[in-house]
């Protein structure tokens, strides 16, 4: 597919500008390098942006609508595919039927762009066809990173080499997640780890039949040997027994024959039970405990018998406790009472000393006479409460001289702030204008104020901005003025006739040149006529390049004339702008005016001087601090007429309590009213010191007439129980006799305690006594019970009964004595000690031999038909289920990733030859033979990746070994050599390339354009530059190299 | 002779374990435990209830290579059961007995009555009067005709032929003891009780030739009713012939056509019902079901990349069922669309045979060899198992590509 022609009727800042790349090599029909060349804001990236929307839609969010609506955007183009097919169609902004023919009057199907796209999206055409520097790069690093240059997509799906690749390590991912040689943790290998874990478990559960036969025998045998190590175990037992028989029997034998050696002869001893040792025992010790008991008991009743006579002597004292314990609670009130005296004596001397005192201030005796004069003529004051209020609020008032000398200070203080704001005042009023006329005034509101100064600052930013904006269009004018001069200045249209003329003069000269050679007609003449300077062929050929010429002229005059016109519409849309820039000005100054006028005047009308906006504030300021003086000064007048008025009052109060004479001033009557109450309470302190003496005096009399009574009644006591105290004093003899009747409460005490005691030790004895006899009654029947006269032989009687019962226990007694007669030297301890080595080792045996019996049996009865291994079986099964699943998934991913992997070696090697052979071609041409290969070799991972190779060296670089300009150059010759691959098996699209050669110098770039125009012979190429050196060299290769210019914005 | 009635089965494999099922969340395990051993447990009891004259087993008790004498003596003692009710036992061995060390060591109660594997011999069951014939194996792999060594009939009597074989051949079973079935009518027996195959087929019934098929399924391939045949005769005839199910759990394949269906989830709901059907099949026994759907549908791509999803909704609703165990899914579906890959395939030669047998040779090149040997069953076609997982690698290789190339599709989208 190529592009014929683009229109860029309505888009971004163009209006009805078209370009027609519809020129193409005439004799070969190569598709041409088209080298589009614009200046900087010529609207180059707009119309690269054009090419694409006008080919696959404008974006949701359009950048170029800024000049035309939304849907006013009008894009053209002519398609021409391969077949011969032609599309000329114009593409709107809109939703529902965005494509319509060339006239816009019929709509084209949706997908009418189809059979010249073949499927291709803008992505793809940007990222293989549209290039810039930038993507030329990342494309051109992609084939890189590809190793191979097979830039095509596998067919149909669009996928590249590398999403191949990535579809190929996801597989590889996720084999080797699956399972890995050596790894530990992945499904498979742990799932191989159980498996193993559960065979062995298996193995273990799993009893063959060989092995039960085996658990079998071994149980049997087991069951032999046990049998055999019993007999032997017990053989040994019951020798040991017997040996044990007759070591148990031998003492009694021993006994029995001693006891009846001491027992009288002819006594026969009956056998006696085993409880009359008992009872024996028992009755002797309760014969060894009475006998103890009553000999004690006796003791006892000596020791007490003694202190008993003497606790029972004398108890004079006893009937006159009460009366003595009176005595003493009254001596220990009488002492107290007498100590206070003391103190009651000193307090009475102090008081009257203190009344004495009062008495001489106040000028009187302290006779009651005297008293009752002063109490006379003190009642008044003494009752009425008025005077000492009177006196109390006047000296509250303090002194109204020092308060009159603080309100001159204040006075004169604000006198200094009046005068200050006075002069403040001054510089802000119009006329003289006093600080009460001033406190007066009402400003003006202060959100009109703000409102005023927010607009006047409203008009002068704008102002600012228009003159910036004005001063930007006359630099503007300026420009586009000399534009159109040098546009204007250019021209050089040829006549109206001039083309037909020409072709005119090419066709007759062509007819002529035809008729010449396939005729041979003579024809010299008439070309003569129409070209008389040069013989037939060269005029055939000059008048052809001259018709061309004409054409070229008036198209690129037309192109001229554009830019004329766009310039032309610019300058005029500038000074329109200009014009309505000065208006806007106009009406700002006036409105800035209007505003100002309204802000004196409502200062002026006040009387006051407008101050800025902005500084209005500090007047109100001094509003506020004029109104607060004032006040001050207000409120200091009003205070030193209620001090005044204070003091009036008091004076009053102390006139009417002292009824003293008027003419007095408030300090005398102060002092006079302070004198006469000191007075008054001097005679109240009189008064009350005289009473507190007269009540001490009557204490002490009291005090000293209890202690009187007291000695009295402790004599008389004395005289009838201890006249041996008569001569004391009688606190003495309270004390003593206090004494002496505790010691004899406390004998009489113990006598009663001793005489209880006595009493039960008798009962004791006499109760021991009984128990002896009834005791000893009881010895009698033993002796009678054991056959013996005496109970002196209870003792043998009785060890031969026991050792008759022990030995009956074991065999008859007497065929016993005759057993152990028999084994007298037989060493029996020996004997048995001897037994107990052989008998531990049949023990042992048994016990070993019933172990192993017990062990068979239990491992012979374990198989005893369960299901255990058969569990473990299906848990194996399950195991084993588990594992070929994921040994399937395994082998499933592996084996995809080979098969994939093996699908993408091979295309690579059938598609990266001829494309590492384009590329080659286009890096020698474009390096002018310095590198003249370009080929792929692997790295260790086994990825391929691109090497150069100079011409001149066998090295080969890799690509990071090359410089920058080195690697762009390889970077163009691997993406032309990828599209022309590609190319070869689908239509080839125009290659859009945006100001690529950027970064090349003057001979790579000419390089760089004869490689494009070379490639440009199956692949229409259109180069966008704003180099005018660019523009130069693909000028001078020329249409005849398949180079075609056009300019942009001129 | 007055009637009487037999039980014929063979093939218990006792203690032989469920195959291929794998385990998950909710799957009714309980119901696997031991489930040879029950469906035994079953045929005995089916014995005492029917009061059956005697039990003919026609071979492979045990599985081959299993080692552990508990079965043995789980399987002596419930002959013991048949013993106490009087009923006699002959038992006739199988190639898998024959492998195994079991038969060899076990001591079977006085109630039973083994064939030697010598020589076919002739036995009269006294009570009723029924000459019993019959050859064990006395190897694995016996390869010659038994049934042309076995005597004719004796005249007067109900003879029953015992043969474990798989007569001229069965899919999936081992070609031992050949014979035809012309051998066996000629010998003019009245019943062939026969062993081996583990589908049951009644093979001609004049005279009957039966195989009852195995006792308990135990993997996909075992699938619906396994029990034994109860026979009745009455004067020397064969009066019915009935095949008892004995077992614990049954196994299904649900082939689902999803033809048609929009979505996935109204594939599934086909699925669902197949499920609930053949649990109805299954007649209250617990079911292991592998469901396959199968057909063109415009679900395929989303039911292969969600494959476990679907899986696990499946697996949800045999929970849901009730110890319904679906063991897997297969799909063998095939998409609407006609981007279907072609073109990927053509592009990356994935169906070159010389691409395909360089890939595995290359990977049984290397250590998964071994892993095919871990994942293969005994006997399994290895080759067979590697080219089904090449088929299925080479269509996930494919459906990756789609997938990657629908991603670039829509990523491509302003």
């Amino acid at each position: 597919m190529r592009i014929d022609r683009l229109e860029l009727r309505r888009f971004g800042r163009f209006t009805d500008v078209t370009i027609d790349l519809a020129q193409r090599v005439t004799a070969s029909g190569a598709e041409g390098l088209h080298v589009v060349y614009g200046p900087n804001e010529a609207g180059k990236s707009t119309a690269l942006r054009a090419l694409g929307d006008v080919l696959f839609d404008y974006p949701v969010r359009s950048t170029d609508d800024f000049l035309h609506e939304k849907s006013e955007l009008r894009l053209g183009a002519t398609l021409r595919a391969r077949d011969g097919r032609v599309l000329s169609f114009v593409r709107r902004k809109a939703n529902k039927q965005p494509l319509w023919d060339a006239s816009e009057s019929t709509p084209l199907a949706g997908d009418a762009l189809t059979p010249f796209l073949h499927g291709l999206d803008r992505d793809e055409f940007e990222r293989v066809f549209g290039l810039d520097h930038v993507r030329l790069r990342s494309a051109a690093d992609a084939l890189l990173e590809q190793g191979d240059g097979a830039t095509a997509a596998i067919v149909g799906s669009g996928l590249g080499i590398p999403e191949l690749r990535s579809v190929l390590d996801g597989l590889r991912s996720e084999a080797d997640a699956t399972w890995s040689p050596r790894a530990r943790n992945r499904p498979v290998n742990e799932q191989q780890k159980r498996l193993a874990a559960t065979e062995k478990e298996l193995r273990e559960l799993a009893v063959p039949g060989t092995r039960w036969q085996s658990l079998r025998e071994t149980m049997r045998d087991a069951e032999r040997r046990l049998a055999e190590a019993r007999d032997g175990e017990a053989a040994l037992v019951a020798r040991r027994e017997a040996l044990a028989r007759i070591a148990r029997v031998r003492d009694a034998v021993t006994t029995r024959r001693i006891a009846r050696e001491q027992l009288p002869s002819g006594i026969v001893i009956p056998p006696l039970d085993e409880s009359f040792t008992t009872r024996r025992a028992a009755l002797d010790r309760r014969l060894a405990e009475l006998s103890g008991a009553s000999a004690s008991a006796r003791l006892r009743l000596d020791d007490l018998r003694e202190p008993l006579v003497e606790a029972t002597r004398s108890g004079d004292l006893l009937p006159f406790a009460r009366e003595i314990a009176a005595l003493g609670d009254d001596d220990a009130t009488t002492r107290k009472a007498l100590a206070d005296l003391v103190e009651l004596e000193q307090e009475l001397a102090r008081r009257r000393v203190e009344r004495d005192r009062l008495a001489a201030a106040l000028g009187i005796g302290v006779d009651e006479a005297s008293l009752a004069a002063l109490r006379a003529s003190l009642r008044r004051h003494a009752e009425d409460p008025s005077l000492a209020r009177a006196v109390k609020d006047a000296q509250k008032l303090g002194d109204p001289a020092l308060d009159a000398l603080d309100r001159e200070q204040a006075r004169a203080e604000l006198a200094r702030e009046r005068r200050t704001l006075t002069e403040r005042l001054a510089s802000r009023s119009a006329a003289a204008l006093g600080l009460e006329a001033f406190d007066a005034l009402v400003l003006p509101d202060q959100d009109f104020l703000d409102g005023l100064r927010q607009q006047l600052a409203r008009c002068d930013d704008e102002l600012r901005q228009l003159e910036r904006r004005r001063l930007e269009l006359e630099v503007a004018e300026t420009r586009l003025l000399a534009e159109l001069e040098s546009i204007r200045s250019e021209g050089r249209l040829p006549s109206d006739g001039a083309l037909p003329e020409a072709r005119r003069v090419r066709d007759e000269l062509w007819h002529l040149a035809r008729r010449a050679w396939l005729h041979g007609d003579e024809v010299a003449g008439s070309a003569a006529a129409l070209d008389g300077e040069r013989a037939l062929p060269d005029a055939v050929e000059h008048a052809m390049r001259r018709a061309d010429q004409v054409v070229d002229t008036l198209r690129a005059e037309a192109e001229r004339l554009a830019a004329l016109a766009a310039s032309t519409r610019e300058l005029e849309d500038c000074r329109h702008e200009q014009r309505l820039t000065r208006e806007r000005a106009a009406a700002l100054s006036a409105e800035r005016k209007a505003r100002a006028d309204a802000w004196d005047a409502a200062w002026r009308e006040l009387g006051l001087v407008p101050p800025a906006p902005g500084r209005e504030r500090e007047l109100r300021t001094v509003k506020d601090e004029v109104s607060g003086l004032l006040a001050r000064e207000r409120a200091l007048e009003r205070e030193h007429e209620k001090s005044r008025a204070r003091i009036e009052t008091a004076r009053s109060a102390l006139l009417r309590a002292l009824d003293a004479e008027p003419s007095l001033g408030f300090s005398a009557l102060l002092e006079l009213a302070e004198a006469e109450l000191a007075r008054v309470q001097g005679g109240e302190k009189l008064r009350a010191e005289h009473e507190a003496c007269a009540g001490l005096a009557q204490r002490i009399d009291a005090i000293r007439r209890d202690a009187a009574d007291f000695a009295a009644r402790t004599h008389a006591l004395a005289a009838r129980v201890a006249p041996d105290l008569l001569e004391r004093r009688p606190t003495v003899v309270c004390a003593e006799l206090t004494r002496r009747l505790v010691e004899q409460q406390r004998a009489e005490a113990q006598r009663a305690t001793l005489d209880e005691q006595l009493k039960k030790q008798l009962a004791d004895l006499r109760e021991f006594e009984g128990q002896l006899a009834a005791a000893t009654q009881q010895q009698a029947a033993l002796c009678r019970e054991a056959g013996v006269a005496d109970a002196s032989l209870l003792g043998q009687a009785e060890s031969l009964a026991r050792a008759e019962r022990e030995l009956r226990r074991e065999g008859p007694p007497d065929e016993l004595e005759r057993l152990v007669d028999g084994h007298a030297s037989l060493d029996l301890a020996a004997a048995l000690v001897a037994l107990e080595e052989p008998l531990r080792e049949a023990r042992a045996k048994v016990e070993s031999c019933t172990a192993a019996w017990l062990e068979g049996r239990r491992e012979f009865e374990a198989v005893d038909g369960t299901s255990r291994a058969a569990r473990k079986a299906e848990e194996r099964a399950a195991l084993r289920a588990e594992l070929r699943l994921s040994i399937e998934r395994y082998l499933c991913s592996a084996l995809a990733a080979r098969l994939l992997g093996a699908g993408l070696e091979r295309y690579r090697e059938l598609h990266a030859a001829p494309v590492l052979a384009f590329a080659s071609r286009h890096l020698a041409g474009l390096t002018r033979g310095r590198f003249t290969t370009v080929t792929t070799d692997l790295d260790d991972a086994g990825r391929a990746f691109v090497r150069v190779r100079a011409a001149a060296e066998r090295r080969a670089l890799t690509a990071e070994q090359l410089s920058d300009g080195t690697r762009d150059q390889l970077c163009l010759a691997l993406v032309l050599g990828s599209l022309e691959h590609r190319s070869r098996h689908t239509e080839a699209m125009p290659l859009v390339l945006d100001d690529v050669l950027v970064h090349f110098d003057d001979e790579r770039s000419l390089a760089a354009l004869e490689v494009l125009a070379e490639f440009s012979a199956s692949t229409q190429v259109l180069l966008f530059t704003h180099h005018g050196r660019i523009r130069e060299q693909a000028a001078a290769l020329g249409a005849a190299r398949g180079v075609f210019i056009h300019h942009l914005g001129t | 002779m007055s009637g009487f009635r037999f039980l014929h089965a063979a093939d218990l494999h006792l203690d032989s374990p469920m195959r291929g099922l794998e385990r998950y969340d909710g799957a009714p395990l309980a119901s696997l435990a031991g489930a040879t051993r029950r469906a035994f447990e079953n045929l005995v009891q089916l014995a005492l209830d029917e009061r059956v004259a005697f039990v003919v087993i026609a071979g492979d008790v045990f599985d081959g290579d299993w080692r552990d004498f508990n079965t043995g003596l789980f399987f002596a003692a419930q002959l013991r059961r048949l013993g106490d009710a009087g009923i006699r036992v002959y038992l006739l061995a199988g190639n898998h007995d024959a492998a195994g060390q079991m038969t060899k060591s076990l001591e079977l109660p006085a109630n039973v009555i083994g064939f030697p594997t010598a020589r076919p011999q002739t036995v009269v069951d006294e009570p009723t009067g029924a000459v019993l014939h019959g050859q064990g194996f006395a190897t694995r792999a016996v390869e010659q005709d038994l049934a042309a060594q076995y005597p004719l009939a004796r005249p007067g009597a109900f003879n029953i032929a015992v043969l474990h074989t798989a007569l001229e051949g069965r899919a999936g079973h081992d070609p031992y003891a050949p014979c035809s079935l012309a051998t066996l009518l000629a010998k003019g027996h009245q019943y062939w009780a026969l062993g081996h195959v583990h589908a049951r087929e009644v093979v001609a019934e004049s005279p009957w030739v039966v195989f009852p098929g195995n006792l308990q399924g135990r993997h996909l391939r075992e699938t619906g009713s396994k029990g034994a045949t109860l026979v009745e005769v009455v004067d020397c005839a064969v009066v019915t012939v009935e095949h008892r199910a004995c077992d614990v759990l049954r196994f299904a394949l649900a082939t689902v056509a999803v033809d048609g269906t929009r979505t996935k989830e109204a594939a599934l709901d086909r699925a669902r019902l197949a499920l609930a059907r053949a649990r109805d099949d299954a007649a209250g026994r617990p079911l292991v079901a592998r469901v396959e759907l199968s057909g063109r549908c415009d679900a395929d791509a989303l039911l292969r990349r969600d494959r476990d999803a679907a899986l696990a909704a499946l697996r949800d609703h045999g929970n849901a069922l009730g110890e319904v165990w679906v063991e897997g899914l297969r799909l063998t579906t095939a998409p609407h669309s006609t981007h279907d890959g072609k073109d990927l395939v053509e592009a990356l030669a994935l169906d070159d045979p010389a691409l395909r047998e360089a890939v595995l040779a290359e990977l049984l090149d290397g250590d998964a060899a071994t892993l095919l040997e871990l994942a293969a069953e005994p006997g399994e076609d290895r080759e067979g198992l590697l080219r089904g997982l090449l088929d299925e690698a080479r269509d996930l290789a494919v459906r990756r590509l789609l997938d990657a190339a629908a991603n670039r599709g829509r990523g491509a989208r302003p």
